[in-house]
C-alpha cells in the first residue's frame, strides 16, 4: 500500500453527495411544512375537537 | 551484480538523451540501462525537470514520449517525475498520465504554484489546488526543490510528502538540504528522504563517504525506514570522488557495512524503504 493510499486509509472522504441528498430532502420538507401549514392544523383541529362528527356522512 | 537491488528516486537523464535508443544500449551520460543493470538498479524514477528548459511544455511533451517508449522496452521498473508542474497545468486540465508517480511543485526557480530555493515565495492557491489533485489522484508530493517557506506551507498541509533528492541542512547549510525539523515531519507522515549525490549539497570536496554521513543522519535522526537514495545522477555536474557513475552503487554500500550497517538497514535504504512508499512488491 503507498503512502498515498495510506493517507487516504487515514482520512476517509465525507461522502458528498450522500450529505447532499439529505439536505435536499429537509429542504423540501420544509416548503412542504410552510405550504401546507393551514391544513395540517385544521386537520388537527378536527380530529382533536370534541365536537366533530368523525362518522360524518359525503353528502 | 550488486547485492543489494537499488531504487534510486531521482535521476534526470530523461532530458539528456535524444531517444530510447541511447537509454536502453548505452550513452555517454550518467546512467543508462546496461550500466545501472550492472549497478544493482531495479526501480528508477525519471524525472522531466521541464522547467529548467527553454520551452517547458515542449521538453515536457519530448520527455514524455521517450518514458513512454521505455516504459515498454526497459527490463528496468521506471517510474516518472514531475520536476516543476507548470507544464502539468497546461496539459493535463482533467486528469495526469496514470504513470506520474511523484511530483514536486516548481525546480529552484518560483512558479504560479509555489517558490523555488532561488525564491522566498509561499504556496499560492494555485498551488494548493494542484497538491490536492495530484493527491487524490494518488501522485506523491516531493519537497526537493522547494524554499523553505514554501515547503513548510506543503508540511501545514495535509498531505504525505517526501524528499526524493535532498540532504541534510545540519550537515551541509545549503537551501536545497532539509532542516532537522522538516525531516522529522516528512518522517512523521511515513515518508522518506532520498539521499543524494550532488557535491554541492554533500560537502566541501565531496566523496562518497559524506553519501553515507548524510544517510546515517537521517537515521539517527528518524530511523532507517526513513532513508533512501536519489542520486540525482544526469542532473549533476561532476559525481563526488568515489562515484563514477550508476555503477558505483556497490561501493556506497561498501562504505555503509564498513561504518556498520547491517545488510537488513542497507536494504530498507537501497530499495525497501521507497518500494513502501510507492506501494510496490519486492521484485
Ligand atoms: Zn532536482
Amino acid at each position: 500500500m503507498s503512502l498515498i493510499d495510506h493517507w487516504k486509509d487515514r482520512h476517509p472522504q465525507p461522502r458528498g453527495g450522500g450529505r447532499i441528498i439529505v439536505y435536499v430532502i429537509l429542504l423540501v420538507l420544509v416548503v412542504f411544512l410552510m405550504l401546507k401549514a393551514e391544513d395540517i392544523g385544521e386537520t388537527f383541529a378536527v380530529m382533536f375537537s370534541g365536537d366533530g362528527d368523525t362518522t360524518e356522512v359525503v353528502r | 551484480m550488486s547485492r543489494f537491488p537499488v531504487f534510486d528516486s531521482h535521476v534526470d537523464t530523461l532530458l539528456r538523451i535524444s531517444g530510447p535508443p541511447e537509454f536502453l544500449s548505452g550513452s555517454s551520460t550518467q546512467l543508462d540501462e546496461p550500466r545501472a543493470l550492472k549497478g544493482g538498479v531495479e526501480d528508477l524514477v525519471l524525472a522531466v525537470c521541464a522547467e529548467a528548459e527553454r520551452d517547458p511544455t515542449a521538453s515536457w511533451k519530448k520527455a514524455f514520449g521517450i518514458y513512454e517508449e521505455l516504459i515498454e522496452r526497459s527490463s528496468l521498473r521506471l517510474h516518472l517525475m514531475a520536476e516543476g508542474c507548470q507544464p502539468l497545468i497546461e496539459l493535463y486540465p482533467e486528469g495526469f498520465p496514470r504513470d506520474l508517480r511523484v511530483a514536486c511543485l516548481t525546480w529552484n526557480v518560483p512558479n504560479s504554484l509555489a517558490g523555488g530555493v532561488h525564491s522566498d515565495a509561499g504556496l499560492t492557491d494555485e498551488g494548493r489546488a494542484l497538491v490536492r489533485r495530484l493527491r487524490d489522484s494518488g501522485v506523491i508530493i516531493d519537497v526537493s526543490h522547494l524554499c523553505d517557506r514554501s515547503r513548510r506551507d506543503l508540511l501545514r498541509m495535509d498531505v504525505p510528502l517526501v524528499a526524493t533528492h535532498c540532504n541534510c541542512r545540519r550537515l551541509r547549510d545549503v537551501p536545497r538540504n532539509l532542516p532537522d525539523q522538516d525531516i522529522r515531519e516528512i518522517a512523521s507522515m511515513d515518508g522518506v528522504v532520498g539521499v543524494t549525490f550532488v557535491p554541492r549539497f554533500l560537502a566541501e570536496n565531496a566523496t562518497s563517504s559524506h553519501i553515507v554521513d548524510h544517510a546515517s543522519h537521517v537515521a539517527d535522526l528518524v530511523g532507517v525506514d526513513h532513508v533512501g537514495f536519489g542520486s540525482d545522477f544526469d542532473g549533476m555536474g561532476n559525481p563526488p570522488a568515489g562515484v563514477v557513475d550508476c555503477t558505483s552503487w556497490p561501493a556506497i554500500f561498501e562504505e555503509m557495512s564498513q561504518r556498520g550497517w547491517s545488510d537488513g538497514e542497507i536494504t530498507k535504504a537501497s530499495c525497501s524503504n521507497w518500494r513502501r512508499v510507492f506501494g510496490l512488491e519486492e521484485t
